[in-house]
């Protein structure tokens, strides 16, 4: 049996979708007259394209408008990462911050302190041709509170967009 | 359908505060956007969800739109992309329910017609990004660019997977009859 060319497929296909005008058309249409496996294989695609045609349109519930216009003030749900997703996040932020805050007082950022000379770095020793630039005051202790600082605003925020503001939410939405 | 002067005028009043345009847009294009996310999550009351949830963030994001596309091009995109979002979020959940959904439909099976039922059952085997194309596709009024526009894919890659699917389910299918007629 004679088998049809994927141009011959992809051509039935834009007749399926009447996208087929004018000499295109006829061609086609000569090429059905006279091969059976042509007309075969439209028939297989005709009742496929039939079916999805009747893919309808349809309508929510009749509150829809009311439901989204009462919900405007409250802001999109989706945009917070799901519950499980936030406590693990959550989790890791403040295991981060315990590890570091027992560093801390374990003494071990103790004796990370001095200062740094930009112009005494290896790398940037052959650029640096004026002894002009600063030196740079490192304390160990102060950077760890920073970075601790930072991660307990981190966690703060990671709470409050995953759990506690889509749980408030909620209880405003069935209330 | 609302023309191009009466939906700027809308967005003007929307963006001036007016919540009553808002309603008249949501009016306006429920229907198709809860028909998108319809065909994403094959579920009524989460297509539902996710719709309402894509309008409320259209409204928080409506002053970044540029006007340069037609608004709802620009509000099914967000709907769209909500609609995965929430298939992404709620994939194990889904699942169960497709699966009542499926057993629930072979129920209505013997009331429709065979042609139709192996189609249905055949759609269940495309691959998931060939299945909501042809879905979007045949979704009255929508052009292939439309929907190129709302998923975000070339129009090439999209009319690709329009014409696979299609040959897919016409090869499915042709395969189910003729092991339905060796039964027989």
């Amino acid at each position: 049996m004679e088998k049809i060319t994927d141009s011959q497929e992809a051509r039935l296909q834009d007749f399926l979708d009447g996208k087929l005008e004018g000499a295109a058309l006829q061609e086609l249409k000569q090429e059905l007259g006279t091969s059976t496996a042509l007309q075969q294989r439209l028939e297989e695609l005709r009742p496929v394209h039939e079916f999805l045609k009747k893919n309808s349109i349809q309508s929510p519930s009749t509150q829809f408008v009311d439901r989204v216009i009462r919900n405007l003030s409250r802001g999109a749900l989706t945009t917070y990462p799901s519950p499980k997703n936030g406590l693990m996040l959550l989790a890791g932020v403040m295991v981060a911050s315990g590890m570091l805050a027992m560093m801390l007082t374990a003494g071990t950022f103790d004796q990370i302190s001095g200062s740094i000379s930009i112009e005494q770095m290896e790398p940037l020793k052959k650029y640096v041709t004026t002894p002009s630039l600063p030196q740079i005051n490192i304390n160990g202790k102060l950077v760890m509170n920073i970075l601790i600082g930072i991660n307990l605003v981190l966690a703060f925020i990671v709470l409050d967009r995953t759990i506690l503001r889509p749980f408030f939410q909620r209880r405003a939405g069935h209330a | 359908m609302l023309s191009l002067q009466e939906e700027n005028a809308l967005i003007d009043q929307v963006l001036a505060g007016k919540q009553e345009a808002y309603a008249r847009l949501v009016d306006q294009y429920k229907s198709f956007a809860f028909t998108i996310a319809l065909k994403v999550l094959n579920n009524r009351p989460e297509a539902e969800e996710a719709a309402q949830d894509g309008f409320i963030k259209a409204f928080h994001y409506l002053k970044g739109f540029n006007r340069k596309a037609r608004f709802s091009t620009w509000l099914y995109r967000i709907i769209f992309n909500t609609a995965i979002s929430y298939k992404r979020k709620n994939r194990r959940v889904m699942e169960s329910i497709e699966h009542h959904d499926q057993a629930a439909e072979s129920e209505s099976a013997m009331e429709r017609d065979d042609k139709e039922v192996f189609i249905s059952k055949a759609m269940d085997h495309l691959n998931e990004a060939d299945r909501l194309a042809i879905q979007l596709y045949y979704i009255r009024e929508f052009s292939l660019e439309e929907v190129a526009e709302m998923t975000g894919q070339r129009i090439n890659t999209l009319k690709v997977r329009v014409h696979r699917a299609r040959q897919r389910l016409a090869n499915e299918l042709t395969r189910i009859l003729k092991t339905e007629a060796l039964t027989l």
